[in-house]
């Protein structure tokens, strides 16, 4: 018993210990300017892999960077805390997250960890950050939410077609997003776009056709591909009309 | 079919030479289209490099070699690059015509280019090669070709779906390797197991200090859909390869070449493993590659060289350039096309619109299998794959790894 008392004792101290250790690298992560301390960062790098197979830590390291995220002072460190949570983050990031998509410095960084988990949540965080945003940053949250195919954004997607400084970062998250009538509404950009605006329609729109094909929607991915065959467009862009109606007719 | 094929005639009409070549496909199935040759005995393809550090100057000046070619242009974000490339161009043609430019956007809206070298950093390439395609022009990129595995996805839908002629650029896979294929098709071995790749480790994070950014090198562009961070010189030297935002390490960039190899070698080069095992240090002591034919590829071991094979009825012993190796069986296998090796391969593609060597599937496959070892040496994590949806099953945590959210505004594809 006295043996056992012993080694529980000496256990809980070393958990303690690593704890310190661990909040102490946290705080110098969240100072990091210059490359150094490598050796902290590393060690949390660590502990955020090991985290993967202990929800224990996982829970507590989480909660650690969370609270680091509060009171780091520099670009770096932030960044850093944030690749943290993008590999061992869990829904209780996502309010913390979404609060960051707003910064200008660190919005990317908070981006890298929304966009890479795969919870509803964090798509809706994204979505709701549309309207609180402007210029790169918009382009940036569009853009991620057509990567992940949140299908809950195509409304407010649609809208923001005619908004210049995101119309293209729109037309591509509806292209890769599809849907029933995306279509049928990127089709009119083709008339009244030129250059890359016109390229990333026809990408859009083309990348609809063959989800459409892929639904087995013939009649809807054919009405697309008709719009290029018929166009006095670029040859190369032509080719891709017909031949995605080959695709239709099973050529 | 007889209305398409209308359709398709009446637009062949339209269409002068330059066009002819933009508008032919390396795969769409449409035989009327596809010429013994787009381009007649005197038209050069007119060419431009993007990347123009040391290899990609490298490889301009095998291009540069080609008849066929007239390069055009040249582009770097560091100044010095693009300088000592338009040198190399103007020395070549005796003129000083080739045009330099920082931004490549200015080589890819040129109408009259009709393909590029990509040899930028491994973050640029999908943006660039995307873009590049969905403007009609072919594509020769460097190995890596892609950061990501979803990357190596919309490059490879993009050049399908406009028919553009991408090349992927590891020499070795073929010109290097070629002798432990014919063994390995020639039945030396009987049916392949077993191979070990020995190239470097996986890439990491990047902890290196800033340093003052010098004039000529337009930071912000060389680090593009990469998080940001502060200036370093190794980063535009050449440096950026054990660093995670740019590059997959030794295990993409010699990788592409020896997992490329192997991944040849074993007929699996359009296709994917089902399972990546880490090593544990107890059970499991190298990356372990399963596929579904059983066959397992190993990252490190074997018995000297890059490459090793084991068949179910002999091994392969001799490193690939060992003087008394035996003649390989006479087997014939579909290689490059053309004279003049993988370059020699992309031109005679451009003008033929075969697919070539190093088509995108294969590099994209091959960037794929490197990729999945590094996230599983990254998270220390057995990963079940499905090679045919291309997707990772059960494991949401490995999944995050497929793509990184790009910096805005450098959007891809």
């Amino acid at each position: 018993m006295k043996y056992l008392i012993s080694i529980l004792s000496l256990l809980s101290l070393s958990l303690a210990l690593n704890a310190d250790e661990l909040d102490e690298k946290l705080l110098l992560a969240g100072k990091f300017v210059d490359g150094n301390p490598a050796d902290a960062l590393k060690f949390i790098e660590s502990k955020a892999v090991e985290s993967l197979q202990d929800s224990q830590l996982r829970n507590s390291l989480e909660e650690k960077i969370i609270n680091s995220l509060g009171t780091a002072n520099s670009r770096r460190g932030k960044d850093f805390l944030c690749r943290m949570l993008r590999i061992m983050g869990t829904r209780k990031s996502i309010p913390l997250m979404q609060k960051l998509l707003k910064d200008q410095e660190i919005g990317h960084m908070a981006r890298y960890v929304l966009a890479s988990m795969q919870y509803e949540e964090a798509g809706a965080a994204l979505h709701q950050s549309l309207d609180t945003v402007q210029d790169k940053l918009k382009q940036g949250i569009i853009d991620s939410l057509g990567d992940i195919r949140y299908k809950k954004a195509v409304p407010d997607l649609i809208k923001l077609l005619d908004t210049a400084s995101v119309s293209n970062n729109a037309t591509r998250a509806l292209g890769l997003i599809g849907g029933d009538n995306v279509g049928e509404l990127l089709v009119p950009r083709l008339s009244k776009t030129t250059g890359k605006a016109y390229r990333c329609t026809v990408q859009a729109l083309l990348r609809c056709a063959e989800s459409y094909l892929e639904q087995g929607d013939k009649e809807k991915a054919l009405s697309i591909y008709n719009h290029f065959t018929k166009s006095e467009t670029d040859s190369y862009v032509i080719l891709a009309g017909l031949s995605g109606v080959a695709k239709v007719n099973g050529e | 079919m007889l209305q398409n094929s209308l359709i398709m005639q009446k637009q062949i009409k339209k269409f002068n030479r330059r066009n002819f070549l933009k508008k032919s496909a390396a795969t769409v199935p449409l035989p009327l289209f596809i010429p013994s040759s787009a381009f007649g005995a005197n038209e050069r393809i007119n060419f431009a490099g993007i990347g123009m550090g040391g290899r990609g100057r490298g490889d301009l000046n095998s291009f540069l070699g080609f008849s066929e070619i007239q390069t055009s242009a040249v582009c770097d974000v560091v100044q010095s690059h693009a300088e000592q490339a338009k040198s190399s161009v103007d020395r070549r043609y005796g003129n000083n015509d080739c045009k330099t430019y920082i931004d490549y956007r200015e080589i890819i809206m040129r109408d009259d280019i009709d393909a590029v070298l990509i040899a930028t950093p491994d973050h640029w390439h999908a943006k660039i090669a995307i873009e590049a395609m969905t403007s009609g022009k072919d594509v020769f990129c460097e190995k890596p070709e892609t950061l990501t595995i979803r990357e190596g996805q919309m490059m490879r839908d993009t050049a399908r779906r406009f028919g553009r002629i991408f090349s992927g650029g590891s020499q070795r896979v073929w010109g290097d390797y070629n002798w432990f294929h014919r063994m390995i098709y020639g039945g030396a071995i009987g049916e392949v197991k077993e191979a070990w790749v020995n190239v470097g480790g996986p890439s990491g994070e990047c902890y290196l200090p800033p340093e003052p950014l010098p004039n000529g090198v337009d930071w912000n562009r060389w680090l593009g859909p990469a998080p940001w961070r502060p200036y370093h010189p190794a980063l535009t030297r050449g440096g950026f390869r054990p660093f995670r935002d740019y590059s997959g390490g030794g295990m993409t960039d010699w990788g592409c070449h020896g997992f490329g190899g192997a991944l040849f070698a074993c007929n699996l080069h359009e296709t994917g493993p089902v399972k990546i095992t880490p090593p544990d240090g107890k059970d499991v002591q190298q990356l372990t590659y399963e596929f579904a034919s059983g066959v397992k590829i190993y990252h490190g071991g074997g018995w000297g060289g890059i490459l090793s094979f084991r068949g179910t009825e002999n091994e392969i012993p001799f490193r690939n350039n060992s003087k008394n190796r035996p003649s390989p069986p006479s087997v014939h296998i579909p290689n490059y096309k053309g004279q003049g090796g993988l370059s020699g391969d992309f031109i005679h593609c451009v003008k033929s619109r075969e697919k070539p060597f190093r088509d995108i599937e294969r590099a994209h496959r091959t960037a794929t299998h490197c990729h999945l070892g590094n996230i599983a040496y990254w998270l220390k994590r057995e990963i079940t794959w499905d090679p045919d949806k291309e997707e990772v099953l059960g494991d949401p945590e490995v999944s995050r790894w497929l793509d990184r959210p790009k910096r805005e505004p450098f959007t891809i594809g």
